[in-house]
């Protein structure tokens, strides 16, 4: 038992060094003015441009989050259900390959293909006559990130979600069958409530990622929409203003903001019924 | 009721169901009775509609529900895994399928609270399944199949999740809510001595064929395949001496049979048919008897081991011709016969009426 947690010891070395201190040093500086102790700097952030930043980003990552979900489930739930092994083995492996293909690399990859001049963006318009710049389509403002966050968010969306829907026995939609039920209200009425914890859980973990996304949207949007990492990566790099107490206090608000999506899933995890099959003891009839 | 004509079902390479006839009566309970793997369940699934078969035909009364959807068959299916909705409570599992047959209200109301108290498990209806025992589960997916009164109920190994205490009452409950409903049951189960106590009529299976067709009596006492004979307890193949052929007073063929100077009688089985004037015949370890040496024209056998299986016992018994038989006794008579102690031993067919056997060899012994 002590050495099960001596093994512990490096994980919290870890997340002591590399989380909980430069937390508190986050902490400390936003709350640091010039004669000490001030809230200045929080005082700031609930100025126009900021609320618009957190409105933005939250609206952005709610969005996104909510259809990756959505999305992910269906996946999830078609390649559970799918007697082709082979798809099923592919799917999977691609979507744990797109869930971590984030950032630059990304960002790239859009710009060439639904950039102004993309290799999708341009087709279209050739071949098919669909103009989407001129519909609105803009990469580099809030249609363009939605479609970026939707491409690795889904894919995370069915890697969270694979085990939960995998636990949904067979039997029960068979014994709906039975007793004359259809699909759709197997779904409706055992599916869907099942596996609600997981999907809000799946939502909450999806939304603190995308509200959380840096590299792709600053490569791909730039100073061209009011995000709030993007806006904490200017105050901290100093490249229109440097402003290290007020990217602080934005950091500390974003990671209230993450603190409580993230609760979500752990309050979901525990409500699951998935996980909650030994009941009382067998014997006791 | 249930009319199941030429089924076959093939996965594959595989011929799960081959040529599987049956016909239950209104009220009958029927058992598939047979190894993982005998085509039972598919045999089940395919009446419940979960599988199609790949020939041969399923009537519900006049009905072909061959190609029906399990919806439209409107019959009971319970599973191992219970398969209750977690989501819902005992009461709601059990309301669940009249609400799809949108009763009313009050309706569904009465209808649940009787069956809870049917399963005794009125008090726990608003447990969720995971709140519940096994055996509580078990009963409140039985009360869901019967709710909306099907004409067919089928069990899919219903028993075989719990463990044996609980398994043996719930067989009672089972039986006892059967015969009070009436309802027509056919159950899958590999656990033979649920098969012999559950069923009116037994079909054994093996390779997805049938093996045999009868009653817990037939298919115990008689069987007329090697694979039943196996499957089902335990025997002692004996050659015996055919010494004449009478007719019970109900008609039935029965042989006098000699065997080391032991002569007893033997209800004929249709399926075995003496070689000249022998016969083999497999008898069940507790047909045989013991009398004190030389007792009313016993064997005498040496007892060489024993074995305690709790309420009985089993003895190995050497023979003259120092071959062995298996003997089952109640352990409670058991501390009469030491290993190494001498006795006579007698076989008598537990399908003949009691004093039966004496008017046979009374006859036999005094031929006028």
């Amino acid at each position: 038992m002590r050495l099960g947690r001596l093994l512990f010891l490096p994980i919290f070395a870890f997340l002591l060094i590399f989380a909980i201190i430069p937390a508190f040093g986050v902490l400390s500086s936003s709350l640091t003015g010039t004669h000490g102790l001030s809230f200045t700097f929080y005082r700031q952030t609930f100025s126009q441009q900021y609320y618009n930043a957190f409105w933005t980003t939250t609206w952005l990552s709610l969005t996104s989050s909510v259809l990756a979900a959505i999305w992910g489930f269906v996946i999830a739930f078609a390649l559970v259900r799918t007697s082709m092994t082979v798809l099923q083995r592919i799917i999977t492996a691609l979507s744990s390959t797109m869930a971590n293909f984030a950032g630059l690399p990304l960002a790239v990859a859009f710009m060439a293909t639904l950039g102004t001049s993309g290799i999708l963006t341009l087709f279209l318009q050739q071949y098919l006559h669909v103009d989407i710049v001129a519909m609105g389509f803009n990469l580099a403002a809030f249609s363009g990130l939605f479609v970026a966050y939707l491409s690795f968010l889904t894919p995370l969306a069915v890697i969270l979600m694979l085990p939960a829907v995998s636990s949904l026995h067979q039997e029960w939609e068979e014994a709906m069958y039975t007793l004359g039920a259809s699909f759709f209200l197997y779904l409706r009425k055992v599916a869907v409530p099942v596996l609600l914890p997981s999907m809000i859980g799946t939502l909450g973990l999806l939304f603190a990622n995308a509200f959380s996304t840096y590299v792709t949207s600053y490569e791909l949007a730039g100073s061209s929409i009011n995000l709030v990492p993007i806006l904490i990566g200017y105050m901290v790099n100093g490249n229109v203003s440097m402003n290290l107490g007020l990217g602080d206090a934005l950091s500390m608000e974003e990671m209230i903001v993450l603190g409580v999506s993230i609760s979500f899933y752990f309050f979901a995890q525990r409500k699951s019924l998935l996980h909650a099959r030994e009941g009382r003891s067998a014997n006791a009839t | 009721m249930l009319t199941i004509h030429q089924l076959n079902k093939r996965f594959d390479h595989l011929q799960a169901v081959k040529d599987f006839n049956l016909v239950m009566q209104p009220g009958e309970f029927v058992t598939l009775l047979g190894p993982s793997g005998s085509g039972k369940t598919t045999v089940l699934r395919m009446v419940a509609g979960l599988e199609s078969p790949t020939s041969g035909s399923i009537h519900l009364g006049d009905v072909d529900v061959t190609h029906l959807t399990p919806q439209k068959r409107n019959i009971g299916l319970v599973f191992q895994s219970y398969a209750l909705f977690p989501n819902m409570s005992a009461y709601e599992n059990i309301a669940f399928p009249l609400h799809v047959r949108k009763q009313d209200k009050h309706t569904i109301q009465k209808r649940v609270n009787e069956l809870l108290a049917l399963i005794g498990l009125t008090n726990r209806k608003d447990h969720l399944p995971h709140q519940l025992s096994g055996g509580e589960r078990q009963r409140v997916a039985l009360a869901r199949a019967l709710s909306f009164h099907p004409p067919l109920l089928l069990l899919d190994e219903p028993l075989s999740a719990l463990d044996a205490k609980v398994r043996q009452s719930l067989r009672i409950t089972l039986k006892e809510i059967q015969r009070t409903l009436g309802v027509t049951t056919l159950m899958v189960t590999h656990d033979q001595e649920e098969a012999l106590e559950l069923s009116d009529r037994i079909v054994v299976m093996a390779k997805g064929a049938v093996e045999q067709v009868g009653t817990a009596m037939d298919i115990y006492y008689a069987p007329q395949t090697a694979f039943t004979e196996g499957f089902i307890g335990e025997t002692n193949p004996i050659t015996a001496e055919v010494l004449d052929v009478i007719a019970s007073p109900i008609g039935e063929k029965i042989y006098n049979l000699r065997w080391h100077h032991h002569v007893f009688s033997w209800l004929a089985d249709r399926h075995i048919e003496p070689q000249g004037t022998s016969i083999t015949i497999g008898i069940r370890p507790e047909s045989f008897h013991f009398l004190p040496v030389g007792g009313h024209g016993s064997i005498e056998a040496t007892i060489v081991d024993k074995l305690f299986f709790g309420s009985v016992t089993r003895f190995i018994v050497k023979l003259p011709d120092h071959t062995t038989v298996k003997v089952d006794a109640m352990s409670a008579i058991s501390q009469q016969y030491p290993i190494g102690a001498k006795v006579g031993l007698l076989i008598t067919d537990p399908r003949l009426p009691i004093g039966f056997v004496d008017e046979a060899v009374t006859m036999t012994a005094n031929p006028s």
